[in-house]
């Protein structure tokens, strides 16, 4: 796709995270919008035409709060947003999932490697492989 | 040569060992191999199937048709490879096939899933020793769609299903380099109609066990502690993967078969040839794949075991 302008979405944390990323692209010949979105705005009718109604040749760069990315990534797909028409930063305390392979429950993690399965109690060691369908990453059980 | 040694799937035609694809045309090209272990494997995979359902049958809901086609090609296979065993009769779009050695017999209306009692892809599983993985090809990539996995070699259809095929292989250490992974998915991409192909995978497995899923790892993995150079004979297993892949014309999706075969080293040491050569494979082995295949706990027990066979036949 050739890009024909950019659209940046943004939280508060992605206010000052965003700066480099903005006079980059004001340096650039082509048109830049730029929206706050917040949790609340997550939901409005707003939102979601102002994806919708975008042409295709828009770029889109999502920089906001952990929480906030997958529910924002997921309203941009379903307004026809590939991989390659989007950029996503999550930004500040990032928890993630970690499926377990003993019991296959999710666990919630911030960055440990090895935790303990929340539900069944078995040691796992968290692994790079990941799932985008369960928006997991796989934790192992070992033979110690 | 005993009967199980002269029909095991011997993996090796050199004396060392490298990730690559090593597939060849299947001749004849049929999916399906009935063993003398049938009765007691399908015995095992069904209640693996009562008891844990969601690990070992999983599928996305637009795979409907294309688990059509693997049930025609399946039961076909059956009927056609093995006639007294299996039958499989068609008037118009009513099906009956029976299953003689499991004295099942299955009528259904072919298209419609409401007649018979699970998805397609589930129901002839139920009748086959091989496990029965459907890869969908959609934007230039290969999908893991649905499957039927009762014996994995120690890895989660439920974690990885929907994955492509890059992300399904990524955790398999230098899998990936010389971008082997891109060019194996590109080479099964340009699979034909007809032109089925088949290769054989393996590794070591310490203690009897066909079902070595990645949810039970913690169990049945502590089997490897067990292993020494006295009890290798006996404990460890050579496992080796039948793995075919046929085009399915309408839904231009890829069936993937595996039929995984156990052999004991005892048993497989009674070929002279075979034991050499195994040998030579281990000891060479690097340890990015003796680690990946599970045996870098009991390797050295394992060479120990097989220079000892060895030096008893030298005398």
């Amino acid at each position: 796709m050739q890009k024909q302008r950019y659209l940046l979405l943004m939280d508060e944390t992605g206010e000052s995270a965003s700066h480099d990323l903005r006079n980059e692209l004001a340096a650039s010949s082509l048109p830049v919008e730029v929206h706050p979105v917040t949790l609340e705005s997550l939901h409005r009718s707003e939102l979601t035409a102002l994806l919708f109604r975008q042409w295709i040749g828009t770029y889109l760069y999502l920089l906001v709060s952990w929480p906030l990315l997958e529910p924002l990534r997921q309203l941009a797909e379903d307004a026809g947003f590939s991989e390659q028409e989007m950029e996503c930063h999550g930004l500040g305390p990032h928890t993630r999932q970690v499926f377990c392979s003993a019991c296959q429950k999710m666990n919630q993690t911030e960055d440990e490697t090895v935790i303990s399965c929340h539900f069944c109690g078995e040691e796992l060691s968290v692994s790079e492989h990941y799932s985008k369908r369960l928006q997991a990453f796989l934790g192992y059980t070992s033979i110690r | 040569m005993s009967d199980q040694l002269s029909r095991f799937p011997y993996p090796f035609n050199s004396d060392t060992y490298r990730y690559s694809n090593n597939s060849v045309l299947l001749d004849p090209p049929i999916a399906i191999e009935v063993t003398p272990e049938y009765l007691e494997e399908m015995t095992l995979k069904r209640s693996l199937l009562a008891n844990h359902p969601n690990r070992c049958y999983q599928s996305l809901p637009h795979t409907i048709p294309a688990q059509w086609e693997i049930a025609s090609l399946v039961l076909h296979h059956l009927h056609e490879t093995y006639p007294e065993d299996f039958s499989l009769t068609k008037e118009g779009n009513s099906w009956t096939f029976s299953n003689h050695k499991l004295n099942e017999t299955q009528q259904f209306v072919f298209g419609d899933v409401s007649t018979l009692p699970w998805e397609p892809l589930d129901f002839v599983g139920r009748h086959v020793q091989e496990d029965l993985i459907l890869m969908g090809q959609r934007d230039g990539d290969l999908f893991l769609d649905a499957g039927q996995l009762c014996f994995p070699a120690n890895w989660s259809l439920e974690f990885n299903l929907g994955m492509n095929f890059v992300e399904i292989h990524s955790p398999i250490p230098g899998f990936a380099n010389g971008n082997l992974d891109e060019k194996i998915r590109n080479f099964i991409m340009k699979l034909e109609v007809g032109q089925p192909w088949v290769r054989r995978n393996w590794s070591l497995n310490a203690g009897k066990r066909l079902d070595a899923s990645l949810e039970t790892f913690h169990q049945w993995g502590q089997m490897r502690k067990q292993v020494t150079a006295e009890n290798a004979g006996e404990t460890v297993y050579l496992r080796v993967e039948v793995q075919k892949l046929f085009r399915l014309p309408r839904s231009h999706a890829v069936l993937f078969t595996i039929h995984s075969y156990l052999i004991t080293l005892h048993e497989l040491a009674q070929n002279r040839a075979y034991l050499e050569q195994l040998y030579h494979v281990l000891v060479e082995l690097p340890a990015f794949i003796a680690e990946y295949k599970g045996m870098k706990l009991y390797k050295q027990q394992v060479i120990q075991y097989l220079e000892y066979e060895l030096q008893k036949e030298r005398g």
